[in-house]
């Protein structure tokens, strides 16, 4: 564990709120889309974190136990938010049903705008993590100068 | 056994303690880079080291600072628990409670850990300042006063 596997671990955690920031954006961008290429309304999407395995077990002995410590945060996977889509009345509209019903996209700008915020700190911190570490590295050189 | 370890050579004790202070420091950064980076991902544990400990018993001689761990153990013994547990020449980990209300089960409290990050920075500037204090005098102490 040196200092560029902490700088590594700060940027896996940069990369992942940048993704996360991209699927926000996506799903703000399609708040208003009722057709997608599948045929329904556009779906709103969300990012997965999990923890990356350390490169670090620690070593089990007498009533010490193994811990693993962890080396950054990585995207698993994007998935769909499954809860149910809004339904709008506008009989004038292309995709409106018979009843004059028209499915809207289940996004609701209010929420994504709040997990823009988190994201944006969360990268934030990050960049502070990284430049402490470089300051680190760098202070670190001037032993013995 | 109390302060069986002898230094020999031009580095005495301080000067080997403020080495395991500095390994102690980048690795305690890595940690909490770690904490940091993973701030949103769900049921994380937030983990911390405790290395003061190892520096006094490398300053006092009972630790060998050449056969120092510096793996993060988490320390469930029973003589550690009643507090009498003195063999203990490692790291020690901590994993940091989870006080804020989240539904995640993620324990990482934000504030604390850049508290924590800042705090950690300026001990290992503060442990090379040492060092290289220390190094000086050496340094005198073969060139004389020129």
């Amino acid at each position: 564990m040196d200092l560029f596997t902490s700088m590594e671990i700060s940027a896996s955690g940069l990369s992942a709120q940048r993704i996360r920031m991209n699927v926000i954006s996506e799903n703000l961008a399609n708040a208003n889309t009722t057709r997608t290429p599948q045929g329904t309304p556009y779906r709103r999407k969300e990012v997965l974190f999990a923890t990356k395995p350390g490169g670090a077990i620690l070593r089990a002995g007498f009533m010490r136990l193994p811990f693993n410590l962890g080396r950054g945060v990585a995207v698993t996977g994007i998935v769909e938010d499954k809860s149910p889509f809004r339904e709008v009345y506008d009989p004038g509209h292309p995709d409106a049903n018979s009843n004059g019903i028209v499915l809207m996209p289940n996004v609701n700008v209010v929420v994504e705008m709040v997990n823009m915020i988190s994201a944006t700190r969360a990268y934030e911190s990050n960049i502070t993590a990284l430049s402490a570490a470089k300051e680190m590295a760098m202070k670190t050189l001037e032993i013995g100068a | 056994m109390k302060g069986v370890v002898r230094m020999p050579g031009l580095f005495d004790s301080v000067s080997k303690m403020l080495e395991v202070a500095i390994r102690g420091t980048v690795l305690r950064h890595n940690l909490i880079a770690n904490n940091i980076s993973n701030v949103d991902t769900p049921g994380y544990q937030a983990i911390d080291i405790s290395f003061e400990g190892l520096l006094r018993k490398v300053l006092s001689g009972d630790v060998d600072p050449e056969r120092v761990d510096m793996t993060p153990k988490v320390n469930y013994s029973p003589l550690k628990l009643a507090g009498l547990d003195d063999e203990d020449n490692g790291v020690e980990l901590i994993l940091e409670p989870g006080e804020e209300v989240k539904l995640d089960a993620n324990t990482v409290d934000i504030d604390r850990e850049m508290t924590k990050l800042a705090e950690n920075l300026i001990m290992h500037n503060a442990f090379v300042k040492l060092l290289n204090a220390k190094y000086k005098i050496l340094k005198t102490a073969i060139n004389g006063r020129a």
